[in-house]
C-alpha cells in the first residue's frame, strides 16, 4: 500500500469512527424525544400464497431498539478510534477511550431505561430476531468479502456503519406504521440478482485480465432477444410456457455470448484497448436494440410480451419462516444465479482451468511459456462472460418485468462491475456486495412507499453513491490481477 | 564428419577480443547467458583471437553439435552466411550484420544507430553553451554514417544554432589517429564531442574528456567500455553513450530460436522494442537539466512512437526534406482508415435500414427481385434523406441563391441553406464535448461522464442566466458561461480527486456521477423544485435573461439558431492545441498519459495532472451544456440529455485526441445527426437510433484498423503509432 493510500485509510478510519459516534449521539438524541410506546412493526409473513409457516409480527419498541443501537455504535466508534489513535499516541487513544466509554455508557443507561420501561412485551423473542436477519442479508453476503482479505476490520466498521445506520434509519422511517420485512429482503435479492450476474461475468472476464466494460450493452441485448425469442415463441409458435421460457433464454444467452465473442476478437486478436472495445459495444447495444425495438417491439405488440417466470417452492426449505420465502420461493434464474456463482466458485479454485485463468489472468507469458494457450483461454472465458451477461439481461425479462424498454438496464452493468471490485473479484464477495446495491435499491422503493419527507430522487442516487463509496474505500486494498485490461502480445 | 546438432547446445563466437571486452562480446555473452538460464542451455565459447581464425572457430562450434551458433561482428558475416548455407539445420544468429533476405536460417541483428544517435544529438543540443559540436567517425561505412546524420538531425530537432564539425580517423583502431581528430576538433571550438571510431573513437572520448569538452560514447555504456567504469581520467566529462542493447538482442533471438519461431533475415531492433537507447548519465547527472531529462523523454516516445523520424536512410544517407517528398512519405492510411470506417459503417447502416423496414418484408413477399428492388429504394431514400438533411437540397439552394442575385431577397436563400446552418449548429457541441474527452485521453484518463458534466454545466449556466437580473451582457454572458464550465469542472474533477488519492476507477466514477447528476437535475427541475419554473406544469427552469443569450448569426431569423458558440467552439480548438502542445501544463498532461510511472520519476506531480486535466475536460463538457442552454434553449428542461457523453468518445477516437480531428469529427457528426433528424420523418421513416449503430461501427474500426485493412486489403504501414488511452483499474 503506498503511502497517499495510506493516508486516506486513515482519513477514512477517522471518518468511520466519528460517524459512529455521531451515529451513537444521535440515535440517543432521537430515542429520548420519543414517545416511549412508539413503535415499529416489521411484518415477516411473505404473503398469502407463501408456503413458509407463519410467525407473529415484529413490534420493535423504536426508542428502545435505537438505544440498543446506539450502544453498539459508541462500542465500534469506540474500537475503531482506539485502533486508529494507538498509531498515534497513547494520551489521544485514552482520550479517544473515554470518550466512547461515555458514549457507551448514555448509551446503556438508555437502553436500560427502555427495557424496564417495556418489560413483559414479546420484545426480546423480536429483538433476536431482527438481529438474525440483519446478519443473514449482510453478513452472509460479507462473508465472502471477508474471506478474501486479511485486514478485515475497516471493511467489518465500514458495513457496520452501514447496517446500523441502515436500520436504525428504517425503524425510524416505520414507526407507528408496519411494513413487511420478509418483503423487502426479498426484493432486494431479486434485485441484486441482475447485478450480481454483471459482477460475476466480469469475474470470468478480469480473472483472465480482459476488462469487460461491455457488461452493460450485453445485458440490455440480451434482454432484447429474450423477450424477442421468447415472444416468438409463445405468442407466434404457441409453445407451452416453459418452452418459451427456454427459448428466450437460449436468445438471450446467444446474443450474450455473439457479444462477447466480439469484445474477445477485438480486445485479444485485435489487441483493441479494452475499455474502448467494451464502450464501443455497449453504444452499438444502445443503438441496435433501440432501432430494431422501435421498428419491431412498438409495430408488433406481441412481440415484446414473453410472459414472466413464475416462482417456484422449493419443498420443505420454503417452510422455513423468514428464510424460505427469501431464498427459496424464486423463480428459476435466482436458483441459477446461485448455481452460476457456486460453479464459477469451483471452477475458479479447485479445477485446471481456474489455475489456468488465474495464470492467464496475473501473468500471461509465464503461463504462456508453461503451454497455456493463452488466446483460446481469453476467448473461452469472455464468451462464458457474455453468456453470464447474457442470463442477467434475460432475468431482467423473464425473472422480472416481462417486457423489453429501451435503455431498460439502467447502469446495472456498471454498478455490476462496481460489485466485482468491491467482491475482490471472487464469485462470493460479488455476490455479496450485489446485495448490498440490490438492498440499496429495495429500501429507497420502500421509503418511498413509506411516503419518508425525502425527496424520491436522493433516494434513488443511494446505490450511486454507494458505488462510489465502496470504490474509494476498498479499491485501495482490492488488488485486481496482475495483467487486468493489457493485451497480451505472443511473442 | 559433422556430428547432428545437439538441440540444446549453443555456440557463440566472439569478435576478434576476449569474452570480458567489455563491449558487444560481454554483452553479447550477457544475453546469451540470461536466455541459457531460462531455457536450460549448454553453451560453448569460441573466443577469437585474430580475425583470420573466425571461419575455423565457427566451424569448430559447427563439429560440436551446436544447433544455434551467435556470432559477433559484421566484417565476416559474408564467411559465416557461406558456412550457414552448408548446415541448414543449424540456426546462425548474425550480431550487426544485414543477411540476405532470402536465407532461411540466418537471422541478422541490426540495430537503428540513427536513433540512439539521434537521441545523442538532442541532448547534445539541449546541454551544449558553445553552440559548436564535434562527431569523430571511424570510415565512411553504413554504420558510421548513420550515427552521423542521426546525431546531426537529432541536434537539429533541438538547437537549430548549433554546428556539427566532424573529423574521420580513417580506421577503427589507430588510437594516435583518434587522438588527433579530437584535438582538432577541440582547437575549433566545440564542447561536446561524440565519436563513434571504435577503439580509435574510445582514445578521441578520452583525450577530448581529459581537456575538459563532454563526451558521448557510442555502441556500449564508454562507462565501462572507455573510463574504467569512471576510473579513467576524464570519466566526470562523459555525458552519455548512444547504446546498441547487443544483450536485449541475443536473449530476444536465442530465445526464439530454442522455442523455433526464429525468422531469417533481418531484426531491427530500435527504440520501439528497446533494442537502442542511451546510457544512464553516471557522473554527468547533476549537468543535465530536469528540463533537459523531460525533453529526452518526450523525444524517445515520439520516435518511439513514429510522430518524428531521423530522417536517416538504410545506408546512412540523408533522407531529402521538402513538400513533395513529404508528402509521399506521409501516412496516408491515418487519414484512409477514418475514412473507409465511415464508409463501411455507412454500408452497414445500409444494410440494416433495408433489412428492418417491414415495406422491404411485404415486397420480398411477393417476389425476391420486387424485395431487392424495394430495399435499394428504401437505401436511397434514407441517404438522400439524410443528406438533404445535412447539406440541404441543392437545387432549391441553386434557386434561392439565384433569387437573391436577381433580387436581393435572402428568405427563400436562408430557407435553402437552414439543413446547413442547423448541421453546424448541432456540430458546435460536439466540438467542446469532444475535445473534453479528448484532452482526458492525452491524460491517460476516460472521461466516460461528459454527460454528467453537461447537465451540472447546464444547471450552473442556466442558474446564473435567470437568477442574475439588470447586468449588461458583457458580463452576465461572460458569467452563465463561466458557470457552465465551473460546473462541469468541479464535477469532473470529483472523479479526479478520487483517482488521484484512492485509485478508484474513472470509467466508474463517472458514471455514477452521471446518475447522480440526472437525478439532481430531476429533483432540482421538476413541478414545485427549487428551480423549477414557478406556476408551470412542466418540469423545466424558468427563461434566461437575454443578457445571458448567445447571439445568434441571422437575427431577422430566430429559428435558425445558429450562433456564436461555433465562433467559440472553433476558439477552444486552437485554445486545446495551444494548451496541449505548446504550454508545459500540457506536457506534463501528456506525460502523465504516455506513461505516468515515468512521469513520476521524471518529477511531475501525476495526482495533480490527473485533477486538473480531469477538471479542464468537465471545463469543456459543462461549456456543451452552457451552449445549448445560453445559444439554443434558453432554458433548461428536466429531459435535457443528447446523448453527448457516448457520441464525444466516438469523436474523441475517430479525431484521434487530437483537435483538429476532433472539429472534423464534429462537424461530420454534426451532419450526420442534423441528417438523421430528415431521415426520421416520412417517407424514409428509419428510426434515428441507426445513428448511434453506425457511431458504433465507427468506433470499432477506428479503434481496430486491422479490420479495415482486412477488409480493404490494406498493407499495415511499417511504424505503427500507438495511443495509450486508458490502462487497467488505475494502478498507476
Amino acid at each position: 500500500m503506498d503511502k497517499r493510500r495510506k493516508k486516506f485509510f486513515y482519513a477514512l478510519i477517522y471518518a468511520g469512527a466519528a460517524l459512529l459516534l455521531a451515529l451513537c449521539l444521535t440515535l440517543c438524541a432521537t430515542a429520548t424525544y420519543t414517545q416511549p410506546e412508539q413503535s415499529t412493526t416489521f411484518v415477516l409473513n411473505a404473503g398469502s400464497e407463501s408456503q413458509a409457516l407463519p410467525v407473529g409480527d415484529l413490534v420493535l419498541p423504536s426508542a428502545m431498539t435505537w438505544y440498543v443501537y446506539g450502544l453498539v455504535c459508541a462500542f465500534v466508534g469506540g474500537w475503531q478510534a482506539a485502533r486508529l489513535l494507538q498509531r498515534n499516541g497513547w494520551a489521544l487513544l485514552a482520550v479517544s477511550a473515554l470518550a466512547g466509554i461515555a458514549g457507551g455508557v448514555w448509551a446503556a443507561t438508555g437502553a436500560l431505561y427502555a427495557a424496564v420501561l417495556l418489560m413483559g412485551g414479546e420484545v426480546w423473542a423480536g429483538a433476536a430476531l431482527l438481529t438474525g436477519l440483519a446478519g443473514l442479508v449482510f453478513l452472509a453476503g460479507l462473508a465472502g468479502l471477508v474471506c478474501a482479505r486479511r485486514r478485515i476490520s475497516l471493511s467489518i466498521a465500514l458495513t457496520a456503519i452501514a447496517i446500523l445506520a441502515v436500520f436504525a434509519f428504517l425503524i425510524w422511517a416505520a414507526r407507528d406504521r408496519s411494513t413487511n420485512l420478509t418483503g423487502l429482503l426479498s426484493s432486494a435479492l431479486l434485485r441484486s440478482v441482475p447485478i450480481a450476474l454483471a459482477a460475476l461475468s466480469g469475474v470470468l472476464c478480469e480473472r483472465c485480465a480482459v476488462i469487460n466494460i461491455a457488461i452493460e450493452g450485453m445485458m440490455l441485448t440480451s434482454a432484447f432477444f429474450a423477450a424477442l425469442f421468447g415472444s416468438v415463441a409463445a405468442n407466434i409458435w404457441h409453445w407451452p410456457s416453459w418452452a418459451a421460457f427456454i427459448c428466450g433464454l437460449f436468445g438471450a444467452l446467444l446474443a450474450g455470448a455473439l457479444l462477447g465473442l466480439l469484445l474477445a476478437v477485438l480486445a485479444v486478436h485485435f489487441k483493441v484497448d479494452q475499455i474502448i472495445a467494451g464502450t464501443a459495444i455497449n453504444i452499438l447495444a444502445v443503438g441496435l436494440t433501440s432501432f430494431l425495438s422501435s421498428r419491431i417491439l412498438s409495430e408488433f405488440q406481441n412481440l415484446n410480451n414473453p410472459g414472466i417466470l413464475n416462482r417456484v417452492s422449493i419443498p420443505l426449505l420454503s417452510r422455513i419462516p423468514v428464510i424460505g420465502p427469501i431464498f427459496f420461493e424464486q423463480n428459476v434464474l435466482v436458483y441459477m444465479l446461485f448455481a452460476v456463482m457456486a460453479i464459477t466458485h469451483i471452477m475458479l479454485f479447485y479445477t485446471r482451468w481456474g489455475l489456468r485463468t488465474r495464470a492467464v489472468g496475473e501473468h500471461p507469458r509465464a503461463a504462456d511459456t508453461l503451454g497455456i494457450d493463452v488466446f483460446k483461454n481469453r476467448y473461452v472465458n469472455v464468451t462464458l462472460g457474455g453468456m453470464v451477461a447474457g442470463l442477467g439481461g434475460a432475468f431482467l425479462i423473464l425473472g422480472s418485468v416481462g417486457r423489453f424498454d429501451e435503455m431498460m438496464t439502467a447502469g446495472k452493468g456498471f454498478i455490476g462491475l462496481a460489485a466485482m471490485i468491491f467482491g475482490k473479484w471472487m464469485p462470493f464477495g460479488a455476490f455479496g456486495a450485489a446485495l448490498i446495491f440490490g438492498f440499496a435499491d429495495a429500501l429507497q422503493t420502500r421509503l418511498a412507499i413509506l411516503q419518508v419527507a425525502i425527496p424520491s430522487q436522493f433516494l434513488l442516487m443511494a446505490p450511486y453513491l454507494v458505488t462510489m463509496i465502496a470504490l474509494a474505500g476498498v479499491i485501495g486494498e482490492a488488488i485486481p490481477p496482475a495483467a487486468d485490461g493489457q493485451p497480451y502480445e505472443k511473442q | 564428419m559433422q556430428a547432428s546438432p545437439e538441440k540444446h547446445r549453443v555456440g557463440l563466437v566472439t569478435d576478434v577480443g576476449r569474452i570480458d571486452d567489455g563491449t558487444f562480446n560481454q554483452y553479447a555473452y550477457a544475453g546469451l547467458m540470461r536466455a541459457v538460464q531460462e531455457h536450460d542451455l549448454e553453451v560453448k565459447v569460441v573466443e577469437t583471437v585474430a580475425s583470420t581464425h573466425y571461419e575455423s572457430n565457427v566451424q569448430k562450434l559447427i563439429d560440436e553439435g551446436c544447433a544455434i551458433i551467435v556470432t559477433i561482428g559484421s566484417t565476416k558475416g559474408a564467411a559465416v552466411e557461406r558456412m550457414a548455407m552448408r548446415d541448414p539445420a543449424i540456426r546462425f544468429i548474425l550480431v550487426d550484420y544485414e543477411p540476405l533476405p532470402e536465407s532461411r536460417n540466418v537471422t541478422g541483428l541490426v540495430f537503428a544507430e540513427d536513433q540512439a544517435a539521434f537521441l545523442a544529438g538532442a541532448l547534445a543540443g539541449l546541454v551544449t553553451q558553445k553552440d559548436k559540436i564535434g562527431f569523430v567517425g571511424g570510415m565512411d561505412v553504413p554504420p558510421v554514417r548513420k550515427f552521423h546524420r542521426g546525431f546531426e538531425h537529432g541536434l537539429a530537432y533541438t538547437n537549430r544554432r548549433a554546428e556539427l564539425v566532424h573529423a574521420y580517423t580513417e580506421s577503427f583502431t589507430d588510437l594516435a589517429a583518434g587522438q588527433e581528430a579530437a584535438e582538432e576538433l577541440l582547437a575549433q571550438g566545440v564542447d561536446i564531442v561524440f565519436a563513434a571510431a571504435g577503439k580509435s573513437g574510445g582514445s578521441a572520448l578520452q583525450a577530448a574528456a581529459q581537456q575538459g569538452a563532454w563526451v558521448i560514447g557510442v555502441d556500449q555504456d564508454a562507462w565501462a567500455t572507455v573510463f574504467e567504469k569512471g576510473a579513467a581520467a576524464g570519466a566526470d566529462r562523459l555525458l552519455t553513450s548512444a547504446v546498441k542493447r547487443v544483450d536485449q538482442a541475443v536473449y530476444w533471438a536465442v530465445g526464439q530460436a530454442v522455442s523455433g519461431k526464429l525468422e531469417g533475415g533481418v531484426h531491427v531492433f530500435s527504440l520501439a522494442n528497446d533494442g537502442v537507447g542511451l546510457a544512464p548519465y553516471h557522473l554527468a547527472d547533476p549537468a543535465v537539466s530536469s528540463e533537459a531529462r523531460g525533453k529526452i523523454l518526450e523525444v524517445t516516445e515520439t520516435l518511439r512512437t513514429g510522430k518524428v523520424r531521423t530522417r536517416v536512410g538504410t545506408q546512412g544517407e540523408a533522407l531529402v526534406e521538402g513538400f513533395l517528398p513529404r508528402l509521399m512519405a506521409w501516412n496516408w492510411q491515418s487519414v484512409m482508415i477514418p475514412f473507409l470506417a465511415i464508409v463501411t459503417a455507412l454500408i452497414i447502416g445500409a444494410v440494416f435500414i433495408a433489412a428492418f423496414d417491414p415495406q422491404v418484408w411485404a415486397a420480398f413477399g411477393t417476389s425476391f427481385f420486387a424485395g431487392l428492388a424495394r430495399a435499394w429504394q428504401s437505401i436511397v431514400q434514407a441517404y438522400a434523406a439524410l443528406f438533404e438533411g445535412a447539406f440541404g437540397n441543392p437545387a432549391r439552394i441553386a434557386s434561392g441563391l439565384r433569387i437573391y442575385f436577381d433580387s436581393g431577397d435572402t428568405v427563400l436563400l436562408m430557407r435553402a441553406i437552414r439543413p446547413l446552418t442547423e448541421s453546424l449548429r448541432i456540430a458546435t457541441p460536439y466540438v467542446f464535448a469532444g475535445l473534453a474527452v479528448a484532452l482526458g485521453f492525452r491524460c491517460g484518463l476516460f472521461n466516460i461522464g461528459a454527460e454528467g458534466q453537461y447537465f451540472i454545466g447546464g444547471l450552473a449556466s442556466v442558474f446564473v442566466g435567470y437568477s442574475l437580473k439588470g447586468l449588461p451582457w458583457f458580463i452576465h454572458l461572460p458569467l452563465s458561461l463561466g458557470a457552465g464550465m465551473l460546473g462541469g469542472a468541479l464535477w469532473a474533477a470529483i472523479a479526479g480527486y478520487l483517482k488521484a488519492k484512492t485509485g478508484a476507477h474513472e470509467v466508474i466514477n463517472t458514471i455514477m456521477l452521471n446518475y447522480i447528476a440526472y437525478r439532481l437535475a430531476d429533483y432540482l427541475l421538476n413541478v414545485g423544485g427549487p428551480m423549477a419554473r414557478p406556476g408551470d406544469q412542466r418540469p423545466i427552469s424558468p427563461e434566461i435573461e437575454p443578457s445571458a443569450y448567445l447571439p445568434q448569426f441571422f437575427p431577422a431569423d430566430p429559428s435558425n439558431r445558429l450562433n456564436v458558440g461555433l465562433i467559440l467552439a472553433l476558439l477552444a480548438v486552437v485554445v486545446v492545441y495551444w494548451l496541449l502542445f505548446k504550454t508545459t501544463l500540457g506536457f506534463e498532461i501528456r506525460a502523465v498519459g504516455a506513461n505516468p510511472r515515468a512521469a513520476r520519476t521524471a518529477g511531475i506531480n501525476v495526482s495533480r495532472n490527473f485533477v486538473l486535466a480531469m477538471a479542464l475536460s468537465g471545463a469543456l463538457a459543462g461549456m456543451t451544456g452552457a451552449h445549448d442552454i445560453l445559444g439554443v434553449l434558453h432554458y433548461m428542461p428536466n429531459a435535457f440529455s443528447a446523448g453527448y457523453g457516448f457520441d464525444s468518445i466516438a469523436l474523441a477516437l475517430l479525431g484521434k485526441s487530437h483537435p483538429v480531428g476532433v472539429l472534423l469529427a464534429a462537424l461530420l457528426f454534426g451532419f450526420l445527426r442534423a441528417g438523421a433528424q430528415r431521415m426520421q420523418a416520412p417517407p424514409a421513416s428509419v428510426p434515428i437510433d441507426i445513428i448511434s449503430v453506425m457511431q458504433a461501427l465507427i468506433i470499432i474500426f477506428v479503434a481496430a484498423p486491422e479490420l479495415i485493412r482486412l477488409i480493404y486489403q490494406l498493407r499495415a504501414p511499417k511504424e505503427t503509432a500507438e495511443t495509450v488511452f486508458t490502462r487497467g483499474w488505475g494502478n498507476v
